[in-house]
């Protein structure tokens, strides 16, 4: 990571517009192809994250872990971790905060999951699922590779020949093609969820090649126009944050005191899957016990012998959220002042680890 | 072991769901045009009565606000009469809904399950109030007895009945009191997470307040009976020998203990529900004695 904090917003794009150049060079006479070897390049980068917090709590809230220097501008900020630059937090967006970085991607994964994976952190990642990686994909002019990464955590629940753990990494402008072409095999399709997709984007006569991960870090590998990288950074911001406005007011609960009564407003959420979960107990506990990846507390009730209640609570910000959970579905209710981030990480999650076909529907078409 | 609801809070959610927009579940009155307006209804007649149906749904099509009293018992004469005189210039006059008042039509159903039936159609008989009655049977929800709705729709699609098909959802009503305990304390489950996690002291109501979103417009039997249900779940807790993790603190107010974590917390509740729900399963000897025999 350079040791130059950033003064505004001009300085910021210099910073990043020339390590993009240069990275690219490094790119020309070296490319990295192992994963561990891109992880220790310093790309142009920036990490979405979904902050259910103000920034000035937030501040006081992780004083002991990083620190905070200020910029000319009142909404970007120069973030320290151990006393070493580890980044530029740009709040402009007081949801969906951007992380830039141009140090090792992995010394940047370090501080995002610094940041986002305590109990009530409040912080989060936005949770891209493999078919909003897909609709990402198209945001590019032409599509430039993917990687899937499948891990069945459910051997025990499924009833069907079980889908198994699945790798794979391609890089090649036919890459939506060949996702098309996978899925058309059954035994690969219950697997085929991408945790990152790679695209082309020019804007005028720039252009940068991106890798966008499941969890919101969207990496220049290559290319000559930091506005290219704003470009398709601010399409995703947006596109999440729109997919959050979604669900928070069309499927979040509210309810309104009146003088007469309490005004209630809000629908539920399906989540349909094509693989049937065997056993029902076993696929909740997996769900609902606290751990990574979903980071949910949840206790159970047996409505019928095939239905299970559950009443949750979301880790990382407190919010409540019900279910009820059958064998190829699960309704999801989620109540007043809930973050709909965790519908989000629940279902990316539940593609990656169960069902990759799974859909998250709402009353209308499906949402993510 | 099954955790079923009570009827009230089953009949509740069953009619809510009508109202939803969510494909995959039978909404007819939503596709009739009718959205839910509120819950918990309370509000005065213009003799001074206080009204207190549990839903009313509006029809913006047909200018027809319906109510509807959820009913699993029987039904008190004096509220069965303030409803039998309730007439479109009271809900004019009470301000309570956003519909046109012009020619506002008024409909007022009891809801009952197929056990409390008769004494739903009984009480009709003898004191002839007028307002129709639906039942829910298993999963079909139908008029019964020859009142009618002054919605000719509300007619057609109650005397055809809804069909549920598959289940009828649970999340949009939390509990009433007559639900048993171990339904109740996986309902109040997030909030003693809640208190937990903020190392809070609570009273019976603070969680009502918090798990139950109409607790201010439950009529006060309703509600004393679920500050007493919830106060009786905490002090049950305090005195299973196995499961001590609620501390009693001047005998009116409660904490969870501070020594234990989430995880702890979790399982304990999870496993007090399995076993309740066991007891609460298990027939007690004068019930089997006093059974009729078949």
């Amino acid at each position: 990571m350079s040791d130059v904090p950033v003064k505004n917003r001009r300085h910021l794009r210099e910073i990043l517009q020339e390590n993009l150049i240069t990275e690219t060079e490094v790119e020309d006479h070296v490319p990295a192809e192992e994963e561990e070897a891109e992880e220790a390049r310093k790309r142009t980068k920036s990490q979405i994250l979904e902050a259910n917090v103000s920034f000035e709590d937030y501040v006081v809230s992780t004083r002991d872990a990083f620190e905070f220097a200020r910029s000319e501008d009142s909404t970007l900020w120069n973030i320290m971790f151990h006393g070493s630059l580890a980044g530029y937090l740009d709040i402009a967006n007081p949801r969906l905060w951007i992380l830039h970085s141009i140090g090792a991607a992995k010394e940047m994964n370090e501080n995002v999951r610094n940041m986002t994976e305590k109990d009530n952190s409040m912080i989060d990642l936005p949770w891209l699922s493999s078919n909003s990686l897909q609709t990402i994909g198209a945001f590019g002019k032409t599509s430039a590779g993917f990687s899937l990464k499948y891990r069945n955590r459910f051997l025990e629940a499924g009833t069907e020949i079980d889908v198994e753990d699945m790798t794979m990494r391609f890089w090649g402008s036919a890459a939506l093609e060949l996702i098309e072409q996978l899925k058309k095999n059954k035994r690969i399709e219950g697997g085929l969820s991408l945790n990152g997709i790679g695209l082309i984007h020019q804007f005028e006569k720039g252009y940068v090649k991106e890798q966008v991960s499941w969890s919101g870090r969207i990496m220049a590998i290559r290319g000559d126009s930091i506005d290219s990288h704003f470009s398709v950074l601010n399409k995703v911001q947006t596109y999440y944050q729109n997919l959050l406005d979604v669900l928070e007011s069309e499927y979040r609960f509210s309810y309104k005191s009146l003088p007469h009564g309490v005004a209630f407003s809000g629908e539920s959420l399906k989540i349909l899957f094509e693989r049937r979960i065997g056993n029902l107990r076993d696929f909740v506990n997996s769900i609902f016990s606290t751990t990574q990846p979903f980071r949910l507390w949840g206790v159970t009730k047996e409505l019928e012998p095939d239905r299970l209640k559950v009443k949750a609570v979301d880790l990382h910000s407190g919010g409540r959220i019900d279910f009820e959970i059958e064998p190829t579905q699960m309704t999801i209710y989620l109540q007043a002042g809930a973050c709909a981030n965790v519908v989000t990480r629940l279902f990316t999650n539940l593609q990656s680890t169960f069902d990759a076909r799974s859909q998250l529907v709402g009353y209308d078409e499906p949402i993510m | 072991m099954t955790s079923r609801l009570c009827d009230h809070t089953l009949l509740i959610n069953a009619i809510i769901s009508l109202t939803r927009k969510e494909k995959g579940i039978p909404r007819p009155l939503f596709q009739l045009g009718y959205q839910l307006e509120c819950i918990g209804l309370r509000f005065p007649n213009r003799h001074g009565d206080t009204v207190n149906p549990d839903l009313s749904i509006r029809g913006d099509v047909e200018r027809n606000l319906l109510l509807v009293d959820c009913k699993s018992g029987g039904v008190k004469h004096a509220q069965a009469e303030i409803y039998a005189r309730l007439t479109s210039e009271d809900i004019v006059a009470a301000n309570i809904t956003s519909l046109e008042s012009r020619n506002l039509i008024l409909d007022l159903t009891f809801a009952g399950m197929r056990k409390n039936e008769k004494k739903l159609l009984d009480a009709e008989d003898r004191n002839k109030y007028g307002l129709p009655i639906v039942v829910l049977d298993s999963l079909s929800m139908q008029k019964r007895g020859s009142n009618r709705f002054k919605n000719e729709r509300l007619n057609e699609l109650f005397d055809k009945g809804i069909n549920f098909g598959g289940k009828i959802p649970t999340g949009f009503y939390p509990f009433s009191a007559d639900d048993r305990n171990s339904y109740i304390l996986g309902e109040i489950a997030p909030v003693l997470f809640e208190m937990h996690a903020k190392g809070l002291e609570f009273t019976p109501e603070d969680i009502l307040t918090k798990a139950h979103p109409y607790h201010d417009y439950l009529d006060s039997g309703e509600k004393d009976a679920l500050k007493g249900g919830i106060g009786r779940i905490l002090s049950r807790i305090e005195q299973d020998p196995d499961f001590r993790f609620v501390i009693s603190k001047q005998k009116t107010k409660w904490m969870i203990s501070p020594d234990i974590g989430i995880v702890y917390l979790r399982r304990g509740i999870q496993e007090l529900i399995e076993k309740w729900s066991e007891e609460e399963e298990t027939p007690k000897l004068f019930e089997f004695f006093s059974r009729e025999p078949s």
